[in-house]
């Protein structure tokens, strides 16, 4: 669906990003993540066809954006980051004027009008003026802006920036809804919101690539190792025999002096050895469970400079 | 052609939300009444003291000259949110990603503008359209004096449309149209200290105002026609550089 290949934009002598190369295919819903000032934004405007690229292409639905721009516009709709609203219009005006700008038909345009509506839940507030509405209702309307028109890729900017932890969930509901129909890049730096809505994730940082992969894949690249939680009820002597235990990696004691971190070797049995060694030492088992590796631990590494220096030095 | 209806239409619609179209335009009707009635007042007692005058030059000359002082002011008051405004509110995101090209947002404002002054101009058609009432007069020089009036409108208008796709800064947008077009009116003057025949000519034919005269006399002068639509046309063409520019930075 979509095909980006070899792109670069410049802003003057500052890089924002270079040679980006990827492709999205048809109903995936991939998340683009990266720190602030990594490119999210840029690359997402050049897929939109508001921004030229200094170089290379971009393919929407077999369309080039730029010989082909109208075409490329009719098939995405976009939320940038800040929704683009007319605070003196009414919802369902304004939803209007969009769909006719959009090239929905004169017969369809109440049809489409109201099914944005309704799926984006604004029905209560549809001849409300946007500018009285709340910050929620108003990025809804973003949302209803952008597929008023039956678009085939959606385009989101930071959907759920600035919005209170109830309407983050609503919007994210939202685009899980929308994501079966078509297909989605969503930009963002908030890790939760990568896990609850995307399959796929792109990770940028500093115009680059830095990772791409499904949201498991990552885990499994990052370490080879799995780290437990165990707490016991007396930690006297379990220390020693864990730290003899075969391909251990790591062994943290906690604070409260119960609890431990520990880290093994990716194995099939690692679970078993280590909580049988635990049992057997006569320490109380009390909690024992497997830590996987967070997204967040990922997009730090990832992102942090020592590793965009690693991978520079790779590429 | 439809996108240009459909933008033109919403902008226009725009200025009749809420509050500044109606206080532009009491205020415009206001000052062009009070300014129609001291001309014919001035008008009455001259023609007592038994000297011929002719009422389309003294009445309708004045009055029309008067409007037009009055739209050079007012017309960057209306055009200076047509795009500051967009780039203000980010609207122009919606524009830009929308299946329009940059010709149709264009046109589609520039159309929006002169369709509110043109409501403006139907005003003060209303003032000879009262005169006819009480008296009888030759109505050319009046028509033409609308047509001239209108033309020289969409000339401030396209002026008022460039300076305002210039800046997000409806104030600086406003200032900029008002001075292009004030130095459109008066850059005649630049030719009259010259001594050479060829100098002068070119200055008074680059003066809008210059060709606005012979519009009042009761003549369409077909230059000045010409002139005034190459203006409009430079303007917009310059407002669709900047527009498309945008892409590129």
């Amino acid at each position: 669906m979509i095909e980006i290949s070899q792109l670069s934009k410049r802003y003057g002598p500052i890089s924002a990003i270079q040679n980006l190369n990827f492709s999205i295919g048809k109903g995936e819903v991939v998340g683009f993540l990266g720190p602030n000032g990594a490119g999210k934004t840029t690359t997402m405007k050049i897929i939109t066809g508001f921004m030229a690229p200094t170089s290379g292409s971009v393919k929407v639905a077999g369309f080039d954006v730029f010989e082909n721009p109208i075409e490329v516009k009719k098939r995405i709709g976009y939320l940038p980051e800040t929704p683009p609203l007319y605070m003196d219009m009414r919802v369902s005006d304004y939803l209007k004027y969009v769909a006719e700008l959009k090239d929905v038909p004169k017969s369809k345009l109440t049809v489409a009008v109201n099914d944005a509506i309704e799926k984006t839940s604004l029905g209560p507030v549809r001849n409300r003026i946007i500018g009285n509405l709340s910050k929620g209702f108003r990025q809804r309307v973003g949302l209803a802006q952008a597929i008023v028109h039956s678009p085939q890729v959606l385009v989101l900017d930071e959907p759920t920036v600035g919005l209170d932890p109830k309407q983050v969930i609503e919007v994210r509901h939202l685009i899980q809804k929308l994501a079966g129909q078509l297909t989605v890049i969503l930009s963002t730096h908030i890790l939760p919101e990568v896990q609850a809505t995307c399959k796929r994730v792109i990770i940028i940082n500093k115009g680059q690539i830095a990772a791409e992969d499904t949201l498991e894949g990552l885990g499994h690249r990052m370490t080879d190792a799995r780290r437990f939680f165990i707490k016991v009820r007396r930690p006297q002597g379990v220390e020693s025999q864990v730290r003899s235990l075969k391909g251990i990696k790591s062994f943290k004691k906690m604070e409260d002096g119960h609890s431990f971190e520990v880290e093994l070797d990716r194995t099939d049995e690692a679970n078993e050895v280590l909580a049988e060694t635990v049992v057997k030492s006569g320490a109380g088992l009390m909690e024992f469970r497997s830590i996987d590796v967070s997204l967040e631990d990922i997009f730090l590494k990832l992102t942090t400079t020592d590793h965009a220096a690693q991978l520079g030095a790779q590429s | 052609m439809k996108k240009i209806t459909t933008i033109a239409l919403k902008e226009y619609r725009g200025y009749f939300q809420g509050f500044t179209a109606y206080a532009i335009m009491a205020l415009f009707m206001g000052l062009m009444s009070f300014m129609f009635m001291m001309i014919v007042e001035a008008y009455r007692r001259a023609s007592f003291t038994g000297q011929k005058f002719d009422l389309a030059q003294t009445v309708f000359g004045s009055h029309f000259g008067n409007t037009n002082v009055v739209l050079l002011i007012l017309i960057p008051a209306l055009t200076m949110r047509l795009f500051s405004e967009e780039y203000k509110g980010r609207t122009m995101d919606l524009l830009l990603t929308a299946p329009i090209t940059a010709t149709e947002i264009v046109l589609g404002k520039f159309f929006a503008g002169l369709l509110i002054v043109w409501t403006m101009i139907a005003l003060v058609a209303l003032h000879p359209l009262a005169l006819r009432a009480v008296g009888s007069f030759d109505a050319g020089p009046v028509l033409t004096s609308l047509i001239g009036l209108m033309l020289l409108s969409g000339v401030y208008v396209a002026i008022g449309l460039f300076a305002s796709a210039l800046t997000e800064s409806i104030i600086v947008a406003f200032f900029t149209g008002l001075a292009l077009s004030l130095f459109m009116w008066v850059v005649g003057w630049a030719g009259m200290g010259s001594e050479s025949q060829v100098t002068q000519t070119v200055f008074n034919h680059l003066s809008i105002s210059n060709h606005f005269s012979n519009f009042a006399r009761g003549t369409i002068d077909t230059s000045a026609v010409v002139y005034y639509v190459s203006l409009i046309f430079l303007f917009c063409f310059l407002t669709h550089r900047v527009v498309e520019s945008a892409r590129w930075r």
